[in-house]
């Protein structure tokens, strides 16, 4: 009993020092002693000292290591290593966007979507709960990766990381697609990857936003309730353009299975009808000198009947299944865009 | 290799990268601005155009300037490519760099 005290004093100790040095999200962390690092990387092939990638804007460097270090602290499994060291690899693309990303006063955190057979081999949740608490896999491998932006990314809250409100998912933003339930091609097939190939794709995203729809029986009827959500002056894609990604709930996807509907036909419906004119929009959102200047030359804003699409290009939205067999909600996540994108990489060893 | 810490007798890794320099060293200084082509890079920020007009018009009052380049960023939110930096470089004696809001 005596050794056991003596072990949550040390614990409680390494928390202090870490709380104090800015090392941790707030919660406590697992000490990253030798023993346990070594347990870590028995999780993978790699080198230990194998450079992964640079974190912006600390320039930190994620060798496979500290990736193991930063695991260990956020309670991660050694068999979660090859996914932590693919999302390592898409966050420091440069099409991600990170050095931005981490120092905005928007409020952005990776989103994490695992995708192939490794989702129920390492148990990552794609059902009920999926983007909550309560699952190891997605609580864990989304928390290491929020845990290295700050440990080798620099982005403390306050200093680097200007975030005017932050967000949940600083904690832990994963989630695993629901292909069970899915009447199309997982998302990363329509990526060129193969079935049998897992992988994580990454985005840098705005909070998950619930969308509603316990009215409509018929597949163009859901779409215009998300629509009409996705097409608000308070949604920065409609200004900005860039991604976002939508996930149905299978109660909801089996509408558009009866129904025939592909995936692009919905990301096609979506990208027409998730619009609202010049004349509304200069009314608030972003309709600001510097977001104009962004917007592509054939959009003719002197005209007030001119419509612009949240989903500039169907295929700047990422279209998913996820969560439980019972329940009407989808999920909205409008990337942060300014011509950051998502990621996908596979996860190999 | 990471680096290690004894806290309270129990030894652990340390999760930081301690060979990041916490200063980066400022470029060369020039003497002089005259005879020197001078490069602006906008980072497409609301008045960013304001504040270089103006430099660029206090540095031609104020020395004879062999030049004035002026480039801009595809946006604030991303990095500048490589093949620009290299034209700036190539060209320009300095670049002066819009960063931040």
């Amino acid at each position: 009993m005596q050794d056991m005290d003596d072990i949550l004093e040390r614990m409680h100790e390494v928390n202090e020092f870490f709380f104090a040095q800015e090392w941790s999200d707030g919660l406590p962390v697992l000490p990253p002693t030798p023993a346990s690092v070594e347990r870590m990387l028995q999780g993978t092939r790699r080198d230990r000292h194998e450079p992964i990638g640079t974190l912006a804007p600390g320039w930190g460097k994620a060798t496979v290591e500290r990736i193991a270090i930063n695991a260990v602290m956020a309670g991660c499994k050694p068999d979660y290593m090859p996914v932590l060291i693919a999302a390592v690899q898409a966050i420091t693309d440069e099409r991600y966007g990170l050095q931005g990303s981490q120092g905005t006063t928007d409020c952005v955190a990776p989103l994490l979507i695992v995708n192939g057979p490794l989702v129920e081999c390492l148990g990552f949740n794609s059902v009920a709960g999926c983007f909550g608490h309560g699952t190891r896999a997605n609580a864990t491998v989304g928390r290491a990766v929020c845990l290295m932006l700050l440990t080798l990314g620099g982005a403390i809250p306050g200093r680097i990381k200007k975030s005017t409100l932050s967000q949940p998912g600083t904690f832990s933003y994963c989630v695993a697609e629901n292909v069970q339930a899915s009447p199309w091609e997982p998302l990363h097939v329509e990526h060129g990857f193969s079935a049998q190939d897992s992988t994580v794709t990454v985005l840098a995203a705005t909070p998950m936003y619930q969308v509603s729809d316990h009215c409509n029986v018929t597949g163009e009827g859901i779409l215009t309730t998300l629509c009409d959500t996705m097409a608000v002056l308070g949604n920065c894609t409609l200004y900005r353009g860039g991604q976002s990604v939508v996930t149905f709930p299978p109660e909801l996807a089996e509408i558009f299975r009866r129904e025939g509907w592909s995936k692009q036909d919905v990301k096609r419906y979506v990208h027409i009808h998730a619009r609202r004119t010049v004349g509304e929009m200069k009314s608030g959102g972003e309709w600001n000198r510097e977001t104009l200047a962004q917007l592509p030359p054939d959009i003719d804003i002197t005209d007030d009947t001119t419509t612009i699409s949240a989903v500039r290009h169907p295929d700047d939205l990422l279209v998913l299944v996820a969560g439980g067999a019972a329940g009407r909600w989808m999920a909205l996540i409008p990337g942060w865009s300014y011509g950051t994108r998502a990621v996908t990489v596979r996860i190999a060893d | 290799m990471a680096q290690e810490k004894i806290i309270a007798g129990l030894c652990v890794l340390l999760p930081t990268d301690d060979d990041v320099p916490v200063t980066i060293p400022s470029a060369p200084r020039l003497g002089t601005f005259s005879g020197k082509c001078i490069g602006f890079l906008s980072n497409t920020k609301d008045n960013v155009e304001h504040l270089f007009a103006d430099l660029e018009a206090h540095l031609r009052a104020t020395y004879a300037l062999q030049g004035v380049v002026h480039r801009t960023k595809a946006h604030f939110a991303v990095r500048a490519p490589q093949a620009l930096l290299a034209e700036l470089h190539h060209e320009c004696d300095a670049v002066i760099v819009a960063a931040g809001a």
